[in-house]
């Protein structure tokens, strides 16, 4: 039966023709039954001759009957065919989404011809079942319908008929000719029972054959209806009484509503058939489904039936066979329809997975169409690889054109059959599937191309095909005006209309296109390379070559990406590629972003199309901070400059900063957006500090300007420039002071500080790396390295990689060695090194001294200096007594006594009478071994008591507060402690200066008298009187010198102790009191008090401890500061 | 295609510069300005010639700069299609190379080189004819035929091909 289908349609037209033949009653009927949609449309066309077709219809299946031996089969097949109806429609009632493979419509044909009575209850039956389908709008069995319209060439009749009177139809006059006129038959519409318009017809039309058969045939020439037309049926009469007279004894047509004439102009309309939302699916459309498991795939229409709004297609099946193998087979209805909660993937069916899983397979073939189904558990068709459903057209939702190209591919991919065509194409024949989709599903209209205006097109059908032109406007009616442009056609400047099948779009290499449709929709590009009906598009943004459907481009006229952000990354955003990538977004496409990573060099930035599964995340770290390469911190949005490498002069603006490396945004740079990645070392900061780091200590930055103010000749500006020079040693002394040994002299060792620690100590610091990420702890102790914390959270004490911490200051993580801290970690080198002081001597000795004196920078750096210089006498005492022993403490100046404060750690600069020594970067270079330096009090041990005293006073050091420029580096502090709270006879010249000085007024010189004092000069001198500013002084001569010759500066301990007397009758002379300063007592002398509370008692050393004097007063042992003790010039034991 | 056009540019000059050196400050000032720039009407403008004429400055009211309409030759360099070129190759992929000449930079599709040549990623990526006669590697000059340009508001782009007779390497990478 399948093979009469192909009988040539010459063939039956013939039938058609034929004489009425009455066939058996059954057939007829189900024939007629089975017929009347199609024939809806076809009688309208064919005005009258309908009842001849209908009965040539009905002869044809008669005349295949006959026409060869099948004959008696075919009436089983009838019956059969009737059988199935009846149960299909029960199947239908059931489920609607159910369908039966038609070869059961076959298979089930009974052996027995039917007896009347059953024939006439399968009618019965029929009707209540069409009645049944009807008012679910479901009606029909349409495999049933398939079946006899294939059988029959069903849907070929309009076409057949069409192409019979195709001349006529085609030509205007031809058209108008069939224009109904006033002597035509008339056309009534009556109204009926609604959703029985059909039934009504099918019944005029057997009552048209029974009264013909009885020889009193119906007077009206057509019936019809129209699907959209609900409640209605027409009727083409002569008279209105031919109409009422065929439809009397109706049961569905209303007898109170007589018929009504439709006006002869409405006449035309009445039977056109709306080619309107249902009409476009059709047979080969490409459809996308609306809702349920296949939501949103494409199908491909197999079919379509719009007597029941259904349509047949074929989709990649979503089948997930384990979950079928586990369905029961008595729920199997009652969950059906129930989507998965996750959706399968879509893959073509494969048999054997199918059985492997125990699901029933059965292979079956379609006898209309020879298509071989698999069906699994009875309800799943599968087609080559598809699954075919029916279902309603609403669900359904039409492409205007032809899918995106990568959906085509994946559709077509599917398809298992070994047959070329279309869907054997399987995605690699682009052109050859695209050819095919024109040839047929172009022929549908369902994947017309859109043309606008400026379109370049070829022609491809036609006289005048293979000629290009412009598309220059489309006309109402859909044609497409083009003016050809080619060089076949010269001059030829006519506007030619054209059907849009018969045009496609062209386009050229090196053309520049814009997307139109589909997956890459509104990307734009060049067009590299055109193979038929698919372009190569070579993208401006992501520079990738994407092909592309001709049809799918039209001319780009600019290239502007609209979109800014993509899956909720936009611009500019910092996102995470991987472990070691960061980058910045820098583009944004259709489907992908270009990110600028750290993976570049600055030189060849590496831009990377991410698509969104290659991002990892978004970041956001707006407080992350990294050095410079001059150990500044750079901050996000922090102005930098870079200094080296390629890129090198750029500026910008730090926008991120991810490991180490800056993200600068830069208007300098066009491309990436303006960003450039580099590592921070290579930038400055702007506003920080220059230079690069890791220099000579001397090149500390905390050290620099003071360098350079050091340098400044003038005194006036000293006060100041040492305020500038502070801040180092601030914290300096700070530290320094309290716990300073006198040693000041590792000042320069450029050892990493401890100073830094004691810094750190106590504080509370974030850890912000290492597995105690996010604790806060106080600092216990600190090293350069690491640092111990008690956590905060935890009852712990960890000990923590310094560059792990994250402190607020800034900079402090890393210990950066400062001179100021300096003298720390000298205080804490062994003072035998300090005590090597031999050189001291020298040092006092050499008149270098002068040239010290006259140093521009000694001013400078120690006001006390300064100060001293306005003393009249200390001029000459300063220059004249090379030998002073205490001139190597003078030189320390106000420093020396603050040991180990960053003001004695100046000192060795105006000490050290090398020129070379003016500056610290020198100093540190040149001195001796700060070590050697150190002007411990071991070193001056020769020197009067008192002296050592002052300096290694804690107190000292410590009472900054005392004196108001402490504001200023502990060295005025220091400096002016001991003496200004002593007493007017500090031995050293810088202290006395110092103090007569700026202290003078509150030193009570009165309990001086006695002592022994040194002049600046280095003589020495019994006090007699103190009268206000003026002292009375014996000055003595030394008897060791005179006995010995040995050189006068007996200062240093390599020298033979001197030994002064003080004849009462010597000569004596006045002194400033600032001038005068305490010699330092040794053990057992005899001495007196000077300052304090018990000022002016006289007692005996018993010995010296750092700093502080043990004095016996009155049998009483009492500490007193070595600065407060003065030896008496005339001792018990030598008077 | 390179071309010596007349063109003209109002150029606006600070009050301070008013002086001796004004020529020179307007000259800079335009060459700053106009060099290296692009458009779509005469491509880049590769270099100033000389100033035609500066004609008189005219002093914008409230502002108190004065306007300049200069008129100056220049060397402008627009790619059109169909042109023969040589370029330098500057990176070679799967899709093909980019190249530059001067300015503008071009891309060739492995569409639009010969089949003889193939696409090799062994060493460095490069082109390479099988018999490994020819390659395009970065650095090498190759003249093409510009089969497409794209022009955007500051920048030419173009396509080219070298699938032609008399097209292909030049030289090979210094």
């Amino acid at each position: 039966m399948a093979r009469d289908e192909d009988s040539d349609f010459g063939e039956e037209e013939e039938e058609y023709e034929d004489s009425e033949e009455v066939s058996e009653e059954e057939e007829d009927d189900v024939g007629r039954h089975r017929k009347k949609d199609t024939k809806g449309k076809e009688k309208v066309k064919e005005n009258g001759k309908k009842k001849k077709r209908a009965s040539g219809f009905i002869d044809d299946a008669a005349e295949e009957d006959e026409g060869g031996e099948r004959g008696g089969r075919k009436r089983f097949k009838a019956s059969a065919f009737i059988d199935d109806i009846a149960e299909v429609d029960d199947d239908e009632d059931e489920d609607d989404y159910e369908e039966e493979g038609m070869e059961d419509l076959i298979d089930d044909a009974g052996e027995d011809v039917p007896s009347a009575a059953e024939m006439i209850k399968m009618r019965r039956e029929i009707r209540e079942a069409e009645l049944a389908a009807a008012r679910d709008s479901e009606p029909n069995p349409e495999e049933l319908e398939k079946y006899i319209k294939e059988r029959f060439g069903g849907r070929s009749y309009a076409q057949h008929y069409g192409t019979a009177d195709d001349d006529a139809e085609n030509t205007a006059v031809g058209q108008q000719a069939l224009m109904p006129t006033a002597t035509d038959p008339k056309l009534w519409v009556v109204q009926c029972g609604e959703g029985v318009e059909r039934e009504a017809v099918v019944c005029l039309l057997q009552k048209c054959y029974d009264y013909a058969k009885k020889g009193t045939p119906l007077l009206i020439k057509a019936v019809f209806c129209q699907d959209h037309l609900k409640g209605y049926i027409y009727v083409e009469a002569h008279k209105e009484a031919h109409v009422k007279e065929a439809l009397r004894g109706l049961r569905m047509i209303y007898a109170s509503k007589p018929p009504k004439l439709v006006p002869l102009r409405e006449m035309v309309d009445a039977i056109r058939v709306v080619r309107g939302a249902e009409k476009a699916i059709e047979a080969g459309s490409w459809v996308r489904i609306k809702g349920g498991l296949y939501k949103g795939d494409l199908a491909k229409v197999l079919d379509t039936d719009p007597s029941t709004q259904r349509a047949t297609i074929k989709v990649v099946p979503r089948i997930d066979f384990a979950a079928m193998a586990a369905r029961k087979p008595e729920d199997a209805r009652a969950n059906f329809g129930k989507q998965p909660k996750v959706k399968p993937p879509a893959r073509p069916f494969n048999p054997d997975e199918a059985r492997a899983h125990r699901l029933d397979v059965v292979q079956q073939r379609d006898r209309a169409t020879g298509d071989v189904y698999m069906i699994v558990n009875g309800n799943n068709r599968f087609l080559e690889g598809y699954l075919i459903r029916t279902v309603a057209l609403k669900s359904l939702e039409l492409l205007e054109a032809l899918p995106p190209l990568d959906e085509l591919q994946k559709f077509n991919a599917a398809s298992q059959s070994d047959e070329g065509g279309a869907a054997g194409a399987a995605g690699g024949d682009l052109a050859g599937l695209v050819q095919a989709e024109a040839a047929t599903g172009g022929g549908a209209g369902a994947a017309a191309q859109k043309f606008e205006k400026g379109d370049r097109v070829m022609v491809t059908d036609g006289d005048l095909k293979n000629i290009k032109g412009l598309v220059q406007h489309i006309a109402e009616d859909g044609g497409v005006m083009v003016l050809p442009q080619d060089a076949a056609l010269p001059g030829f400047t006519e506007v030619i209309r054209f059907e849009p099948r018969e045009l496609v779009k062209f386009f050229e290499s090196g053309e520049h296109v814009k997307v139109v449709h589909g997956q890459h929709e509104g990307e734009t590009g060049m067009v590299v390379r055109v193979e038929g009906p698919v372009c190569y598009v070579f993208t401006d943004a992501t520079q990738q070559e994407i092909r592309v459907f001709a049809r799918d481009l039209t001319l780009a006229v600019a290239s502007a990406s609209a979109v800014d952000s993509l899956g909720g990354y936009e611009m500019h955003d910092l996102v995470v590629l991987d472990n070691a990538t960061v980058g910045v977004v820098v583009n944004v496409e259709a489907d992908a972003l270009r990110v600028l990573t750290n993976q570049g060099r600055p030189d060849k930035p590496d831009i990377r199309v991410c698509r969104l599964p290659d991002i990892k995340r978004k970041m956001n770290n707006r407080r992350a901070s990294v050095k410079d390469g001059a150990g500044n911190d750079i901050g996000v949005n922090d102005a930098v400059d870079v200094v080296d490498g390629p890129l090198k002069g750029r500026s910008g603006t730090v926008r991120y900063i991810m490991r180490g490396f800056l993200f600068i945004q830069t208007r300098e740079v066009a491309e990436n957006a303006g960003f450039i990645c580099l590592q921070a070392r290579h930038t400055k900061v702007r506003g920080g500090k220059s230079g690069p780091r890791g220099g000579g200590v001397g090149m500390t930055p905390g050290r620099s300007p003071a360098y350079g103010l050091l340098a400044s000749p003038h005194p006036t500006r000293g006060m100041q420039q040492n305020v500038l020079a502070s801040p180092g040693r601030q914290g300096g002394f700070g530290g320094g002071g309290p716990g300073g040994g006198p040693g000041g002299a590792g000042v320069y060792s450029g050892r990493v500080s401890t100073q830094q620690d004691k810094m750190l100590e106590g504080r509370s610091i974030t850890i912000k790396k290492g597995p105690y990420r996010g604790m806060r702890g106080r600092v216990i102790s600190a090293t350069a390295t690491h640092v111990r914390l008690e956590l905060e959270a935890q009852m712990k004490t960890v000990t923590v990689d310094r560059s792990h911490l994250a402190v607020e200051d800034g900079g402090r993580t890393e210990a950066a060695p400062r001179p100021g801290y300096g003298g720390y970690p000298s205080a804490a080198t062994p003072m035998a090194a300090g005590g090597r002081t031999p050189m001291h001597p020298g040092i006092t000795a050499t008149p270098m001294h002068y040239s010290q004196h006259a140093t521009p920078l000694h001013p400078g750096m120690t006001p006390s200096r300064e100060a001293l210089t306005k003393t009249p006498a200390y001029d000459p005492a300063w220059a004249a007594t090379p030998a002073h022993p205490g001139f190597g403490g003078g030189g320390g100046g106000g420093g020396y006594p603050n040991a180990g404060t960053p003001a004695f750690a100046d000192t060795p600069g105006t000490v050290n009478p090398s020129p070379a020594g003016m500056g610290y970067g020198g100093q540190y270079g040149v001195a001796p071994s700060p070590a050697g330096y150190a002007p411990s009090p071991a070193g001056y041990a020769p020197s009067p008591a008192g002296y050592a005293a002052a300096a290694g006073t804690p107190a000292v050091a410590g009472t900054p507060g005392m004196y108001p420029p402490a504001s200023t580096p502990g060295m005025y502090a220091a400096a002016g402690t001991p003496y200004g709270g002593a007493d007017m006879a500090a031995p050293t010249p810088g202290g006395a200066g110092y103090g007569g000085a700026s202290a003078a007024p509150c030193v009570n010189y009165a309990h001086w008298v006695d002592v022994e004092v040194m002049l600046p000069g280095g003589e020495r001198a019994a006090v007699r009187a103190v009268d206000g500013g003026t002292a009375t002084v014996a000055v003595g001569h030394n008897a060791a010198a005179a006995e010995g010759g040995g050189e006068p500066g007996g200062g240093g301990p390599g020298a033979p102790p001197a030994r002064w007397v003080y004849p009462a009758d010597g000569p004596t002379r006045s002194v400033p009191v600032g001038d005068m300063s305490l010699v330092q007592p040794d053990r057992k002398d005899a001495i007196r008090i000077v300052a304090g509370e018990l000022a002016g008692q006289y007692g005996e050393l018993v010995g010296t401890d750092v700093g502080d004097a043990i004095v016996k007063l009155d049998k009483e042992i009492k500490i007193y500061q070595l600065a407060n003790v003065g030896r008496l010039a005339v001792q018990p034991g030598s008077a | 295609m390179f071309y010596i056009k007349d063109l003209e540019k109002e150029l606006e000059v600070h009050p301070r510069f008013f002086g001796p050196r004004l020529r020179e400050e307007i000259e800079r000032r335009l060459r700053q300005e106009v060099e290296g720039t692009c458009n779509g009407q005469f491509g880049f403008i590769l270099g100033v010639l000389g100033i035609t004429d500066t004609g008189r400055g005219l002093l914008r009211e409230g502002a108190g700069v004065a306007v300049f309409n200069l008129k100056y030759s220049c060397i402008c360099f627009k790619p059109f299609k169909g042109e023969v070129m040589d370029v330098v190759v500057t990176s070679v992929n799967k899709m093909g190379f980019f190249a530059e000449a001067g300015p503008l930079q071009v891309f060739v599709s492995n569409h639009l080189i010969p089949e003889a040549f193939e696409f090799n990623t062994a060493h460095e990526p490069c082109y390479q004819t099988t018999d490994g006669d020819q390659k395009i590697v970065p650095g090498s000059e190759v003249r093409l035929r510009i089969v497409g340009t794209r022009v955007d508001a500051a920048d030419i782009f173009a396509v080219g091909s070298i699938k032609e007779d008399y097209l292909g390497v030049i030289s090979a990478p210094l």
